[in-house]
C-alpha cells in the first residue's frame, strides 16, 4: 500500500496546475473527437469527463506501482518521490502505449455513433469537456475538489450549457449529485444509455451486466442499461449482487493499493463469471480493473455499437 | 485506559458527518464490506463515538482502503451512512496533514 | 344429584377406548395398535380405536359418533397430559349430547412414550389405559356446582391498573369498591414525568383515569385502607377493610403540601397522585360483600444496596426515579441540566440495576433471592430520559452503559434511535464486568469517574468523567404477603403473583374469582398495565353477568347413611369453611353430621382418608373408582 498522503498531494497538485489529475495536458489526452465528425450544436453537451481517456494512463502508472507494492523498494521509492512522479506528467504520457489509448478512444466514438443513431440532439466541444475532479472527492481532498468543481461549473454555465450527456458513473454522480450542492450549478444530467432509441435486431446473445456502484446503488439506474439491451434482444444473466446491492470491482483502490484492487476485484469476478456470458461493464474503472484480472469483459457501448454496424 | 472525548463527534460534523452516533454497533457494515478487514469500518465509527481521534490519525492510511462503494451505507439498519463517515474521516485526515 | 341418577344401571357399561398416535410422539415408542388389541379384549370395553391425532376434528367426531349411536356410554382417551386436552374431549362428549363427566384420561405421552421405549413402554401404556377403563366403568354423570354470585367487584390497589379495572367494571354497570393503601390515587405512575413511548405527561393519564373513577357513582373509593380479613368463595367473598390515618413521613409531607396549596379532593398533586378523599381522622373498619376481587397491588422501584455502583456512598449516585423527581423542580431547558443549582456537564446512566441478576455474580437481596427477570420498562424509560436531556440541554453529555438494549414495544425502538441521534454515547458491559463508579480526588473537576470494560470498543477499558450517575432501577412486586396468606395466592419464583397460564388464562389465578391486573403480576409499562386491567375487568364482568358461577363437581359428598358424626373430616379439611358439623334431621332424630359447602371444597380428599366410616367421597374420584384402578394395575397384564 502506498502512502495516501503522497498520492493525494501529487494528484491535487497536478489538478491545480494542469486541470488534469496526472499532470498531462488535457489536449494531449482528449483526442478521440478528432477523427469523429461530431455536431457543434445541439440540445445537450456530450460531457465525457475524460474518465475513459485516462484509463490507459492509470493502467500504465499502476502497473509500475504494483511491481513494488509491499516490497522494501516501496519505502525507498516514496522517499525518492518516485511513485508520485510515475503517476504524473509527460513521462507517464510517453510510457503509455498508443494501442491502449486508441482502444478507449474507440469506446467514446462508439457512444457518439449510438447517440447519433438514436437521433439524440447533442454536440461536442472539447474545451468544455473537463475532468470533474471526482477522484479528489473520493480521496477526501474536499478543498481541491471544490475549487476544481467551481472552475468546471463556471466554464459550463458561462458557455450556456444546461443539459449534459455523460458516459461514466463517476462523472454522472459528480455532476448530478455533488455539483449542485457544492457549486450551486444545476445541470440536467443524463447518462448516454438513457438516450438509446435504436431499432431491435434479432440476436440470442446472453451477457452478464456488472452494475457499477454509482449507477446501481448511488443513482439507482441499474435497470436502464438492462432494458436497453433487452430492447435489442440481448439477455442479461441474473447476478445476485446487483442493483442497490452490487459489489465493487476493486478499481478505485488502484492508485493506493493495486494489490487490494486485485483482491476485491477477484471476489467480484467470482460473482460475475459464467460460461458463455461475457461481462459487460459501463464504467472505465470497472472495465480496466476487471480486464486486468483477466475477465472476458466488454464495454456496454461496444455491444450496442455492434448492433449498429451490421 | 482511554478517557472518552465527547467533543470529537461534534468536530467531525464540519467534515460532513453527523451520523456516527446513530450507529448502534451491529457490525453489518463490517460484515458486508468487500475489504474484509479487521472490523472495518465499524471500528473507526466506534472510535468517533468515543472520541479516539489520535487512534484514527495514527492509522489514517487505512481509511484509503475504503473504495467508497457504498454497500455499508446501503445496508446500515440505522442509516448511519458508514461509507460517508469514512469519507468524512478522509477529509479530516487530509486537513490535519495540511495543518501540520 | 339424586341417588337414582348416580346409581349404575343394571345393564353392562359400554366403555370406549380411544388411543392417540400423537403423530408419532406416542406411536414411535408405544405399539399403539397392540394396546388397542389388548383393550378390545377387556370386559366392559365395547370398542377400542386409534387415530393419528385424536384431538383433531376427525378424532373427536369418531368419539361423538360412537356416543350418538349408543356404541359407548363411557369414554377413555389415551393421549397427552390431561392439562392439554381434557377439556377438548369433555367438550366433544357434551356436543354428542352426553354428560361430559363420564370421561377418563390416560396420559401415555409424558408418562410413557417420552420416558420409556420398546416393549416396557407398550406394557406400561397398557396398564394405564386399562386402569382408566376400569375407572370409567365406575363413572357416573355429574352436574357442575352452581353458586349464586354477588354482583359487585372489589379492586385492591388504586394505581393505573386498579383505576382502569374499576372504571371498566363500573362502565359495565357493576358496582365496584376500590381499595387504596395511601391517600392518593395513581400509584407509581403519579411519580413519573413524561412517559415513553408517546411522551405524554403521566399526570394527565393519572388525572384523567382518576376523574373517571371518582365521578362514576358505581365506584366507592376507600383510601388509607388495607384488607385485613378475607373469606368466602367465588361469587361470595367477604372482605374487611381497615381505614387508618396515614403514618409515614413521606405521605404526611405530601398531605401537608396538598393542604398548603389548598388542594381539594380530585386535585392532582405532583409526585404523589390524585387526592380521592380527606384522610380519616381515626381508624375505622368497613365490610365489603363482593363477587370477584381484582388484585392491582403494583410494584415498587428496586432500591440499590449501599455501595452498589456507589449508591448511598456518593450523593451524586441516584436512581432514575430520583432523577425524574429532581428534574421536576429544575429548569426544563438550557445549555446544561441543573439539579439543585448544580450544573451537570456529564451524566452516566447504568442499566439493569436490580434486574437480570445472575446467581454467583450479583449478591442476593435481604430475603435471599435475586431479581433474575428483566424489568422491561427501564430501557425505554432511560432512553426516553436521555434523549430528552440531550435535546433540552445540549451542553450536558450523556452516556448509557448497558448490557442489552431491550426496546421491545411498538414505538420503543424509535426512542433508542432518537437517543442515539441526539448524541447519547452508548457503552456495553458484560454482567461479570460491571462498571466501577469511582469518587475522584478533590482536585479533579468531576466528582466521579466511571470505568467500564466496553465490549463495543473490543473489550477496551474506558473511563468517563461524571457529575452524576443515574441507576436505571427495575421493578419489584409490592409486598403483599398478607394478601397472599389470606387469599392463598400463588407466587412465582420471581415474587410476582402467578397466573394460571401465561397465554391461555393470563389474568386468572387458580383461586376462582380472583383476577390479576397490572404489575403485581410482572413488570409492565402503562399501556400493558391497562391491557391486563381491561382483561381482568372483562373476566370479572363475565363471571358476574349470569348471576351465578359454575364450578367443577369434583367435591366431597357425605353419605348420610354411613356418617356417624365423628367430625374427623372437619379436622382434616384444608380449606376453612368447606366442611362443618351441623345439626340435621336423620330418620326423625336430630344428629350432628358433616356438611360440605361445595363452592369452598378443593376436592383434595383429605377428608376421605380420615373418615372411619368411609362415609365421605370426592365425586368423580371415589374410593370405589380408585380401587377399580388399583385392581386393574395390580392384575396380570392382558396377554397379547
Amino acid at each position: 500500500m502506498y502512502r495516501p498522503r503522497d498520492i493525494i498531494e501529487t494528484i491535487a497538485g497536478n489538478l491545480r496546475r494542469t486541470r488534469n489529475p496526472f499532470g498531462i495536458p488535457n489536449t494531449l489526452v482528449n483526442r478521440w473527437w478528432k477523427d469523429a465528425d461530431l455536431p457543434k450544436n445541439g440540445e445537450a453537451l456530450l460531457f465525457t469527463g475524460l474518465m475513459y481517456q485516462f484509463v490507459p494512463y492509470i493502467e500504465t502508472a499502476t502497473g509500475y506501482l504494483a511491481k513494488f507494492e509491499d516490497t522494501p523498494w516501496a519505502e525507498y521509492l516514496r522517499y525518492a518521490r518516485w511513485a508520485p512522479s510515475t503517476l504524473s506528467g509527460l513521462g507517464l504520457a510517453l510510457i503509455t502505449p498508443g494501442r491502449d489509448k486508441r482502444k478507449f478512444n474507440r469506446t467514446l466514438q462508439n457512444i457518439a455513433r449510438i447517440l447519433t443513431a438514436s437521433r439524440a440532439s447533442f454536440y461536442y466541444r472539447p474545451e468544455l469537456d473537463q475532468y470533474s475532479g471526482v477522484l479528489l472527492y473520493d480521496l477526501g481532498d474536499q478543498k481541491t475538489f471544490e475549487n476544481h468543481a467551481h472552475w468546471v461549473a463556471r466554464r459550463l454555465t458561462s458557455a450556456g450549457v444546461k443539459k449534459l450527456i455523460t458516459v461514466d458513473p463517476h462523472t454522472t454522480y459528480a455532476l448530478k449529485e455533488l455539483y449542485p450542492k457544492i457549486t450551486g450549478a444545476h445541470f440536467e444530467v443524463t447518462p448516454y444509455f438513457e438516450k438509446i432509441r435504436i431499432p431491435a435486431r434479432k440476436t440470442d446473445r446472453t451477457v452478464t451486466l456488472h452494475d457499477p456502484c454509482f449507477y446501481g446503488r448511488y443513482l439507482g439506474l441499474s435497470d436502464v442499461p438492462a432494458r436497453a439491451l433487452a430492447a435489442l434482444g440481448i439477455q442479461c444473466r441474473k447476478v445476485e449482487q446487483s442493483g442497490a446491492f452490487t459489489h465493487c470491482c476493486g478499481g478505485p483502490a488502484e492508485s493506493i493499493s493495486p494489490k487490494l484492487a486485485g483482491e476485491v476485484g477477484g471476489r467480484r469476478l467470482a460473482q460475475l463469471s459464467a460460461p458463455g456470458a461475457p461481462i459487460v461493464a459501463m464504467c472505465p474503472i470497472c472495465l480496466g480493473n476487471l480486464r486486468k484480472l483477466g475477465a472476458d469483459v466488454e464495454d456496454l457501448s461496444s455491444i450496442l455499437a455492434e448492433n449498429l454496424a451490421a | 485506559m482511554t478517557a472518552l472525548n465527547p467533543d470529537f463527534a461534534e468536530e467531525m460534523m464540519k467534515y460532513g458527518e453527523d451520523t456516527a452516533l446513530a450507529c448502534f454497533n451491529c457490525g453489518t457494515c463490517s460484515a458486508i464490506c468487500p475489504l474484509l478487514h479487521d472490523h472495518f469500518p465499524r471500528k473507526l465509527i466506534r472510535y468517533i463515538q468515543i472520541g479516539a481521534k489520535d487512534r484514527i490519525l495514527e492509522n489514517a492510511a487505512e481509511l484509503w482502503k475504503c473504495l467508497h462503494c457504498g454497500l455499508c451505507t446501503q445496508t446500515c439498519p440505522r442509516e448511519a451512512n458508514p461509507g460517508e463517515i469514512i469519507l468524512s474521516l478522509k477529509r479530516m485526515a487530509v486537513e490535519n496533514w495540511r495543518k501540520s | 344429584m339424586t341417588e337414582e341418577k348416580r346409581s349404575p344401571k343394571a345393564e353392562e357399561k359400554k366403555v370406549g377406548v380411544y388411543i392417540c398416535y400423537c403423530g408419532g410422539n406416542i406411536s414411535d415408542h408405544v405399539d399403539v395398535e397392540e394396546v388397542r388389541n389388548r383393550m378390545e379384549k377387556l370386559p366392559g370395553v365395547s370398542v377400542a380405536r386409534t387415530n393419528m391425532f385424536m384431538c383433531s376434528d376427525p378424532g373427536q367426531e369418531m368419539i361423538m359418533e360412537d356416543l350418538k349411536s349408543g356404541t359407548v356410554d363411557r369414554v377413555v382417551v389415551a393421549s397427552c397430559a390431561p392439562s392439554l386436552h381434557e377439556t377438548t374431549f369433555r367438550g366433544a362428549i357434551s356436543r354428542a349430547g352426553t354428560n361430559p363427566y363420564v370421561y377418563e384420561h390416560a396420559n401415555i405421552r409424558e408418562q410413557v412414550s417420552w420416558v420409556h421405549h420398546g416393549t416396557p413402554a407398550t406394557d406400561k401404556a397398557t396398564r394405564l389405559v386399562a386402569a382408566a377403563a376400569a375407572k370409567a366403568e365406575q363413572l357416573n354423570p355429574l352436574e357442575p356446582i352452581r353458586v349464586e354470585a354477588t354482583r359487585h367487584a372489589t379492586v385492591i390497589g388504586g394505581g393505573v391498573a386498579g383505576l382502569r379495572a374499576a372504571k371498566d367494571l363500573a362502565d359495565r354497570g357493576i358496582p365496584v369498591t376500590l381499595v387504596e393503601r395511601s391517600p392518593f390515587l395513581g400509584g407509581q405512575a403519579a411519580r413519573l414525568d413524561r412517559v415513553a413511548p408517546t411522551g405524554e405527561r403521566a399526570a394527565d393519564i393519572v388525572s384523567e383515569l382518576a376523574a373517571q373513577v371518582l365521578e362514576n357513582p358505581a365506584v366507592t373509593v376507600h383510601t388509607c385502607s388495607r384488607v385485613t380479613d378475607f373469606s368466602g368463595y367465588i361469587g361470595n367473598f367477604t372482605l374487611t377493610l381497615q381505614k387508618a390515618p396515614p403514618q409515614d413521613a413521606e405521605t404526611l409531607e405530601a398531605l401537608e403540601t396538598a393542604a398548603a396549596q389548598g388542594a381539594e379532593p380530585g386535585a392532582f398533586l405532583p409526585l404523589a397522585g390524585v387526592i380521592a378523599e380527606d384522610p380519616p381522622a381515626s381508624p375505622a373498619s368497613v365490610t365489603v360483600e363482593t363477587g370477584v376481587v381484582v388484585l392491582a397491588t403494583g410494584f415498587r422501584s428496586y432500591t440499590p444496596w449501599k455501595g452498589e455502583y456507589g449508591f448511598g456512598e456518593s450523593p451524586q449516585v441516584i436512581t432514575l426515579p430520583d432523577l425524574i423527581r429532581q428534574m421536576t423542580t429544575s429548569p426544563s431547558s438550557g445549555e446544561q441540566l441543573r439539579l439543585g443549582g448544580r450544573p451537570i456537564r456529564s451524566i452516566v446512566f447504568i442499566h439493569c440495576v436490580g434486574s437480570r441478576q445472575i446467581p454467583g455474580i450479583h449478591p442476593e437481596n435481604a430475603s435471599g433471592t435475586l431479581n433474575e427477570y428483566c424489568s422491561r420498562t427501564c430501557c425505554s424509560a432511560t432512553l426516553h430520559a436521555t434523549g430528552r436531556i440531550r435535546r433540552n440541554f445540549p451542553g450536558t453529555r450523556v452516556y448509557e452503559m448497558y448490557r442489552d438494549i431491550r426496546t421491545y414495544g411498538r414505538g420503543h425502538e424509535e426512542i433508542y434511535e432518537q437517543a442515539s441521534r441526539e448524541g447519547v454515547v452508548f457503552l456495553r458491559f458484560e454482567p461479570d464486568a460491571m462498571p466501577e463508579v469511582i469518587p475522584t480526588e478533590e482536585a479533579d473537576t468531576y466528582p466521579l469517574r466511571v470505568k467500564v470494560t466496553d465490549t463495543l470498543t473490543f473489550g477496551e477499558e474506558l473511563e468517563v468523567p461524571a457529575d452524576l450517575v443515574v441507576l436505571a432501577t427495575g421493578m419489584e412486586p409490592n409486598d403483599v404477603s398478607d394478601l397472599v396468606d389470606m387469599m392463598k395466592l400463588p407466587k412465582g419464583a420471581d415474587g410476582f403473583l402467578l397466573e394460571v397460564h401465561p397465554k391461555l388464562r393470563p389474568v386468572e389465578l387458580p383461586v376462582g374469582g380472583i383476577l390479576l391486573a397490572g404489575t403485581c403480576q410482572a413488570p409492565f409499562d402503562i399501556g400493558e398495565t391497562c391491557n391486563t386491567a381491561g382483561a381482568a375487568a372483562v373476566k370479572a364482568a363475565a363471571l358476574l353477568a349470569r348471576g351465578y358461577v359454575e364450578l367443577d363437581p369434583f367435591v366431597a359428598e357425605v353419605d348420610l347413611s354411613r356418617c356417624a358424626g365423628s367430625g374427623a373430616c372437619v379436622d382434616a379439611c384444608l380449606n376453612e369453611g368447606a366442611l362443618a358439623m351441623v345439626d340435621m334431621e336423620v330418620d326423625g332424630k336430630t344428629v350432628r353430621r358433616a356438611q360440605v359447602t361445595p363452592a369452598l371444597c378443593l376436592g383434595c380428599g383429605a377428608c376421605v382418608a380420615v373418615c372411619p366410616e368411609n362415609a365421605i367421597d370426592v365425586a368423580g374420584m371415589t374410593l370405589k373408582q380408585y380401587e377399580a384402578m388399583v385392581d386393574s394395575i395390580g392384575s396380570e397384564p392382558t396377554a397379547a
